[in-house]
């Protein structure tokens, strides 16, 4: 058995190629023609995301976080309250405070 | 005038196989490199069947240092391997712009280099939870915050719209540093709820299935309990509406208006 052919059974079973409303007896039947040893497949019948991705020798997932809660480079409370202000506005100004490009466009039509 | 180089973040959505589309890919394919900031290392695995210069994100993390300077790096990483003429492809799980800083940044940059950057959206938890939970955010209105986004600042909260927070497995961390905070956190973050919620209101506690064989994890709790629930940075809460919708009859009244005077 390679994660080769997990993946590629895993990858067959999400695209409908195998029905996944098979039974399981059915699955473990599939899992076995494709080679799949009987703990990954166990833990792939299980839905058991950590076992597989351990018997695979996955590389491990130390963080998925991709968004931070608060503004770049913002200020602990620390500092005076203006001065954070200044700092955030500086940093990632909030859309709201950022002149539109239409309200500019009109002011150089203006202008001109 | 950039030599050759491009950019492009996908998303490969939140099951494995299931979600990507068959731009993305694409992308993944005829990449030079792919840079992976995925959830599940059996995904990274399938994503190295299709490119054979996968390169995962995962390094930068540590605990302890801020995730602004991981996710700065990552950006860095990015963008050396475009201005450097290749083909790049960010490849990020779920959709790369939905609570995703590194994606929009990359993109950004790219652009203001004068290199060709764009987003192919993917499949977000936000999207699974929809169908998973059998929300339709049209019905009443969904508000979606970055937990510690909503504690660190004071937001309107719509108790008759759902409310959707995100990373709740890092409430309130300040320090941007840690991959997870606990009970205190989140009782802080009830008490923020509190001033709009009843205690005994129910909430969910939703993560996405990974795999095409997992289920997707829903709990139900009240409010109150959910400092002592099980939280992890996969973890999503759903706040569905506590009150009706108001109508607005100054408003009606105005467009009542409208329609007699035609």
């Amino acid at each position: 058995m390679s994660d080769s052919d997990c993946i590629l059974f895993l990858e067959r079973l999400a695209a409908g190629a195998i029905p996944r409303e098979a039974r399981p007896a059915e699955l473990e039947r599939l899992l076995a023609e494709a080679g799949i040893g009987a703990q990954a497949g166990a833990a792939i019948l299980a839905g058991d995301a950590h076992s597989l991705a351990r018997l695979l020798g996955a590389p491990p997932i130390v963080c998925c976080l991709i968004a931070p809660g608060k503004k770049d480079d913002e200020e602990e409370e620390e500092e005076p309250e203006e001065e954070e202000e200044e700092e955030e506005e500086e940093a990632e100004p909030h859309p709201a405070q950022r002149p539109s490009r239409n309200l500019a466009a009109r002011r150089a039509r203006r202008a001109g | 005038m950039n030599g050759g180089g491009s950019l492009v973040c996908v998303g490969v959505g939140m099951t494995l196989g299931s979600h990507i589309t068959p731009s993305a890919r694409s992308h993944i394919e005829k990449a030079d490199v792919v840079f992976a900031a995925l959830s599940d290392g059996i995904m990274e695995l399938w994503l190295a069947r299709m490119n054979p210069d996968v390169r995962s994100l995962q390094s930068y993390y540590r605990e302890g240092r801020s995730r602004l300077q991981t996710y700065r790096e990552m950006v860095d990483v990015m963008l050396a391997e475009v201005r450097a003429g290749k083909r790049v492809c960010g490849a990020f799980y779920g959709h790369p712009g939905v609570f995703a800083w590194p994606g929009h940044t990359a993109i950004e940059l790219a652009r203001s280099e004068g290199y060709p950057a764009y987003m192919e959206p993917g499949i977000s938890a936000a999207d699974c939870l929809y169908a998973d939970l059998g929300i339709d955010p049209g019905k009443y209105g969904c508000q979606h915050f970055e937990t510690s986004q909503l504690m660190f600042y004071r937001r309107r909260v719509d108790t008759a719209a759902y409310l959707i927070l995100w990373q709740i497995g890092v409430a309130g961390d300040a320090s941007l540093a840690l991959f997870s905070t606990g009970t205190a956190h989140r009782r802080v973050l009830v008490d923020v709820l509190l001033r709009d919620y009843d205690a005994a209101h129910e909430v969910i506690l939703y993560k996405a299935a990974t795999m095409p064989t997992s289920r997707p994890q829903i709990v139900r709790l009240p409010l109150s309990a959910l400092p002592e629930a099980e939280c992890d940075m996969h973890s999503t809460l759903v706040v569905p509406p506590a009150s009706a919708l108001e109508p607005d009859a100054e408003t009606r009244g105005r467009l009542r208006a409208l329609d007699a005077g035609r």
